[in-house]
């Protein structure tokens, strides 16, 4: 018997019939997604066609929501079946197992939905760094949940797998180490925005400014906005890339963990209890969501 | 399901090229027909490095044989194993690129260029539009079979490695010299019925690295008939891509355009077109998730072609999932060529890679050897003609036609369909600057 990183919904969730709230938008969508991002919404919602949706009335307590919802929520009804229904159903999902795994004491890098990496910040399992005069380089080996939330009908599959991040900490000081080098912007007001990387041209440590060039434009960015991205090139050229990618991919010789399911296996030690896991999706416990977990008969 | 049987000299089978030639003493399936002369084998390094001038040790142990202890670690002399001998010529050293071009047109105005494969030692392992890619391009253009060896990799192979491991790495050598000098080491032992063709789809967006970025997209088909067969390719520079959410959406006339040539190709291919057409696929294999236009746009063409079956499939080489095993208390391998479908019809997990019986006694249990993480592919069912869903042939092909990886001998570690993985790599050649389309498959080993 092979027990795996597959969950499956409990059957007595229907996700054809999965219960939520819709409050009828009176901004744009793109300006609700960003207005509910900016106030760093704690409950699980999803914005599509005219309207919010969301699993916990709080949200709406104490006006939260009146300049971007109008009148009261209503009380709503979404299937998995249809493919926008089953991607709100999915995201929701995300935003409650994020809530979830942060309370278990998690980080998470790259955003909430599939792209997230869910670490401990604190153990060694999780995070090597590397150290040198020009930065910080910083491997996190972690997992994250892939949720399925259209294949089948009426239910939803998970997966839990690992992942990894590579960051880069450049101290002040040193940024003049990175002319040449691909760089980004974090993302602000009066931060120029550029899509992908540019290039660091030069540096006034002084007023504490990059000149960046990207295509044929050049941009002031300060230093504390700049970051370099941790991509595989960058990291190669700096000699670094294999050692960190060996702890990414579970390769180093005398490692703790041998492979990516022994890394799961104590990832699971905490959040499974009897091979299940079951998460809220709204504050009063209405609307609990459990997974159990597969196991697969010898092939 | 069984590993698929590879077809060897005298209609002799078995599941395993290594099991074959090194225990069994097989010959290949077809030895080249056009050698003029015995095969030179040219060699290039980087001045820079002398420390490269080892690699004649290599290529003195592939004419002559490197017998480690273990049964697939008993490599051959050249000429006992493939029926011919080469001959491996003086090391010669390269200052940089254009040294190595000079070299590769030198051999191509040969008049048996045929008879010669130049191996070139790389300093590095290859960015795309590298090293790698800028030879590999030359050395498609010009007609001269090149085998780039890693400088890592020849020094690993005087310092560190033991003859098992020389054994083991020479079969792969030698098989990679032995294809590109035109010989088939093996073939599926039947046909993959119910298929008229295979067509692999892939994209590549490159990136040019001059201040900043230019997208250039490059759209490639690679296409084998129902044994595997490749019978030719077909590819379209800088075409407008895009992804979003991890979907790609791909210029629709150029997907109308590479379908209608790939499908031409097809037709002209078969035996009868007529009955083919009616009766058997054509099976897509796709790697990235393109967007419906995409996939309809396929269809469209298929369906105006005259071809009434057909299936994309999207061939996940990193499947989520990941086995327990409650005996063992050990990561889960299952024997390759496990599957399960997680909807019927549509998502399945699929293990070619996975336990395999390497030794000869067959008292001992299956094993993988070189990997620590197993998984296996999801393939998902993207569209298809009518009626049409994924079927256990559809796994069966794939299965299958990873086993035709011909530069290597060692078939249970290779995970993708090779016309998949050949194909990317098509692409990627294309993104370097290759225009030419009509080259053997042989140059992509």
């Amino acid at each position: 018997m092979y027990l795996s990183n597959l969950f499956e919904s409990n059957p007595e969730r229907d996700y054809s019939r999965f219960p939520c709230y819709k409050g009828r938008l009176k901004v744009s969508t793109d300006t609700a997604w960003g207005e509910l991002r900016e106030r760093r919404v704690g409950v699980p919602y999803f914005v599509a066609d005219e309207y919010v949706y969301f699993t916990d009335l709080t949200l709406t307590e104490k006006g939260f929501l009146n300049d971007i919802i109008s009148g009261n929520p209503k009380e709503a009804t979404l299937s998995n079946k249809k493919a926008s229904e089953a991607q709100a159903i999915g995201s929701m999902l995300y935003r409650a197992l994020n809530l979830r795994l942060i309370s278990l004491k998690f980080s998470c890098v790259g955003g909430i939905t599939a792209d997230s990496v869910y670490y401990l910040p604190e153990d060694e399992t999780y995070v090597k760094t590397i150290t040198e005069v020009e930065g910080t380089y910083s491997a996190i080996r972690g997992f994250g949940p892939k949720i399925h939330s259209m294949i089948k009908p009426g239910s939803i599959s998970i997966f839990f797998e690992t992942r990894h991040a590579f960051r880069v900490s450049v101290p002040v000081g040193s940024w003049s180490k990175w002319i040449g080098f691909g760089v980004k912007a974090a993302k602000g007001k009066d931060i120029p925005s550029f899509k992908g990387v540019a290039i660091l041209d030069s540096v006034s440590e002084k007023d504490g400014i990059g000149f960046v060039r990207h295509e044929r434009n050049t941009f002031r960015i300060p230093l504390d906005k700049m970051y370099v991205p941790g991509s595989p090139g960058t990291l190669g050229k700096r000699g670094v890339f294999e050692p960190m990618l060996e702890f990414a991919n579970f390769y180093e010789k005398y490692s703790k963990v041998q492979d990516s399911f022994a890394f799961l296996s104590k990832v699971f030690q905490i959040i499974l209890k009897d091979d299940t896991f079951t998460f809220n999706m709204d504050s009063k416990g209405k609307i609990p969501c459990t997974f159990w977990r597969m196991s697969f008969e010898k092939g | 399901m069984d590993p698929p049987l590879l077809e060897f000299d005298a209609g002799r089978r078995n599941i395993d090229p290594v099991n074959a030639f090194a225990v069994l003493g097989y010959k290949p399936y077809r030895v080249p027909e056009n050698l003029a002369s015995v095969p030179k084998i040219h060699v290039l390094g980087p001045a820079a490095d002398k420390k490269c001038q080892s690699v004649t040790m290599i290529l003195q142990d592939l004419r002559e044989g490197k017998m480690g202890t273990y049964a697939r670690s008993k490599y051959k002399p050249f000429l006992e194993t493939f029926r011919f001998d080469v001959e491996p010529q003086n090391y010669e050293e390269y200052e940089g690129e254009p040294d190595v071009y000079r070299k590769i047109t030198e051999v191509s105005q040969y008049p048996d260029k045929n008879s010669h494969v130049i191996v070139v030692i790389s300093p590095e392992k290859s960015q795309l539009g590298g090293f790698y890619y800028h030879v590999k391009k030359i050395s498609i253009e010009k007609g001269v079979q090149t085998q780039i060896i890693l400088k890592k990799t020849v020094e690993n192979y005087a310092n560190i490695m033991n003859d098992n491991n020389r054994g083991d790495f020479q079969w792969n050598f030698s098989f990679g010299i032995f294809s590109k000098l035109g010989g088939t080491p093996w073939k599926l032992d039947r046909v993959l019925d119910g298929v008229s063709a295979f067509i692999s789809l892939n994209t590549v967006t490159s990136f040019q690295e001059e201040g900043i970025i230019e997208r250039k997209g490059i759209v490639a088909l690679e296409l084998a008939n129902c044994w595997g067969d490749p019978i030719g390719r077909f590819f379209s520079d800088k075409v407008k891509l895009e992804s979003e959410e991890g979907v790609t959406y791909v210029d629709l006339k150029t997907i109308d355009t590479l379908m209608k040539k790939a499908l031409d190709q097809i037709e002209g291919e078969l035996a009868n077109p007529e009955e083919s057409k009616e009766r058997d696929y054509v099976i897509i294999h796709v790697q990235d998730r393109y967007a419906d236009s995409v996939y309809n746009r396929i269809a469209e063409t298929i369906k105006a072609k005259g071809f009434k079956k057909f299936k994309i499939i999207h061939i996940q080489e990193q499947g989520p999932l990941r086995l327990y095993d409650t005996a063992s208390l050990k990561q889960g391998w299952p024997r390759a060529g496990t599957y399960w479908y997680l909807v019927p019809g549509n998502i399945a997990f699929l293990y070619t890679i996975g336990r395999w019986q390497y030794s000869v006694s067959e008292e001992k249990e299956p094993y993988i050897i070189g990997a620590r993480d197993v998984s296996p592919l999801q393939v998902n069912y993207a569209k298809g003609s009518e009626g049409s869903k994924l079927s256990d042939d559809d796994l069966r092909h794939i299965y299958s036609l990873t086993r035709l990886h011909y530069y290597s001998a060692d078939i249970p570690r290779i995970k993708m369909p090779f016309t998949v993985r050949l194909g990317a790599r098509a692409a990627h050649l294309a993104a370097s600057g290759l225009t030419a389309l009509d080259f053997p498959i042989s140059f992509l080993y």
